[in-house]
């Protein structure tokens, strides 16, 4: 018997022991199929965090559903009310130990995002056009808000003229942000929690091409972080962006596998959050 | 035709900015009145605003006076389980000891985050950092937190280092000078180790004066330079005994 998910990318981590599964906060809603369950009796152990109730397969919302569906599977709707840690329990006739299903019910954080596009007094400027942002927010936010109950806010987009030559190729030393990077937060938004700066060209000092920059932990810093973000960042932008703002979110590459958002290599990465990203996204 | 649109615009008045984005003004210019309006947002409906509003009084505002101006709505949103580490420790600064403050362990789940990189913690954790500074018979017990800690744990004690009053706390944090485990960096780009960061963070807390720069921070440092580092806090705390 165990718990699987029913749709894509909503937040169910099946690595984990228990299983777990984010739930938004005020009548937010997710689903999860209980395989082998006959028989069983599910609840809620803490009915002021989560509810759950049975509901048929033709009762699901439509949307992405993941593979494997097997009849017999039962299906469930957990509903989230206020935010905190809880705990659905199955038991059945027979069974030595309970089956468990954690649920982190979340309330919504939100992040307020201001874009640039650089330009300099040397003829420099971002390829990059405005139309990125209108393109990339709404996955963006399938990624954020379906599993961690982030959502990813415009506040802004701006052009940046730089009056000063910011040279063919923006460096920075390894591990830190550079001249030029401390340079562009300083002309940044300062009432947003992240200003995301669209440049041409970004290489480590040490000669090795970097795709993007950004600040780590800077989301609940009390100001905002910076994301440079180069042209030519290679394959999967819109996932290598979701996965900047990760780091922003306080997130870090050790320990994730390649179907994770967390994962360090560019055109290979998946878009799923774990656990641990989650709790730390949105504790 | 312009002059007319303008004196409509102005009729209107500007458009009104959010209110996430009006604490993260207060934020940044970070005076007298701006932390006090932090203050008040903490009793804000929204989790989110809670969350803004905690984390730029722990980072931007005086932490003591942080703590007195919000009184019983840092107790609440603390008790509403909020995300921010740093509204648990600022409990530490309060005049007397909060009464949220014992509750915190016990509510199963609670975690909490500090900026700065690093994963979520227990809010048990922040609790035992700011009950230290409460009451030094308090120290005992987070002075386990410095046996073997995890990753995250470490890194969250030395983020809260300028929270931390406990001589013999101080101490233990030496013990991260030769943690060489694999830490975030500064920026998404280059790794480090633990070790790298506690010299910054001892550098900041101690207000060393090393004979290597810390700043922008983000470098790895030599073990030559960490032994400075170790000699100079020694030296710093035996002093003043």
């Amino acid at each position: 018997m165990e718990f699987k998910r029913v749709f894509r990318v909503q937040g169910m981590d099946s690595n984990t022991n228990p299983k777990f599964q984010m739930v938004p906060s005020n009548s937010g809603k997710r689903y999860v199929a209980l395989r082998d369950g006959a028989g069983a009796t599910v609840i809620s152990v803490v009915p002021a965090i989560c509810t759950i109730v049975e509901i048929r397969e033709n009762q699901l919302p439509a949307d992405d559903r993941a593979t494997g569906a097997q009849a017999g599977d039962r299906y469930f709707c957990i509903t989230g009310t206020t935010k905190g840690v809880g705990l659905i329990m199955v038991t059945r006739t027979g069974l030595l130990l309970p089956l468990f299903l954690e649920v982190g019910v979340k309330d919504k954080r939100e992040q307020l995002v201001m874009f640039h596009f650089v330009s300099d007094n040397a003829r420099h400027r971002t390829r990059r056009p405005p139309a990125v942002i209108g393109q990339w927010l709404p996955d963006i936010n399938y990624i954020w808000k379906r599993q961690a109950n982030v959502v990813f806010v415009r506040h802004g987009s701006q052009n940046l003229p730089v009056a000063q030559n910011l040279q063919a190729t923006i460096t920075h030393p390894e591990g830190q942000l550079g001249t030029t990077g401390t340079l562009l937060g300083t002309l940044g938004d300062q009432t947003v929690n992240i200003n995301v700066f669209f440049i041409w060209v970004l290489q480590n000092t040490n000669g090795t091409d970097t795709d993007a920059l950004t600040t780590i932990g800077t989301a609940n810093s009390g100001g905002p972080g910076i994301c440079m973000f180069e042209d030519d960042a290679g394959s999967g932008q819109m996932l290598s962006f979701a996965h900047e703002l990760g780091h922003h979110m306080g997130l870090d590459h050790p320990g994730h596998r390649q179907i994770d958002l967390m994962w360090d290599f560019s055109g290979q990465r998946g878009l799923n959050l774990t656990k641990a990203d989650v709790n730390t996204a949105n504790p | 035709m312009i002059v007319l649109l303008a004196s409509f615009l102005l009729a209107q008045g500007a458009p009104k900015p959010s209110k996430a984005s009006e604490v993260m003004r207060w934020a940044s210019v970070a005076g007298t009145a701006e932390c006090k309006a932090l203050a008040g947002a903490l009793g804000d409906p929204s989790y989110d605003i809670r969350f803004r509003a905690a984390s730029a009084l722990y980072w931007k505002c005086d932490r003591k006076q942080a703590a007195a101006n919000g009184g019983k709505a840092l107790c609440s949103a603390v008790e509403r389980q909020i995300g921010e580490a740093g509204a648990i420790l600022l409990l530490g600064y309060a005049a007397q000891r909060p009464a949220c403050l014992d509750g915190i362990a016990s509510k199963k789940g609670y975690v909490v985050v500090l900026a700065g990189g690093g994963g979520s913690v227990p809010a048990a954790l922040a609790s035992r950092v700011a009950a230290a500074r409460l009451d030094p018979a308090d120290a005992a017990s987070l002075r386990s937190d410095f046996d073997k800690p995890s990753l995250d744990t470490a890194l969250f004690l030395l983020k809260a280092l300028p929270d931390i009053e406990d001589r013999e706390c101080q101490l233990l944090t030496l013990h991260f000078l030769e943690d060489h485990r694999d830490a975030p960096g500064v920026v998404s780009s280059g790794r480090r180790t633990i070790s790298d960061i506690a010299v910054e963070s001892l550098a900041a807390r101690f207000q060393l004066k090393t004979s290597f720069a810390t700043k922008p921070p983000g470098s790895r440092y030599s073990q030559a330079q960490r032994d400075e580092v170790r000699t100079l806090v020694r030296s710093l705390l035996e002093t003043h005994k």
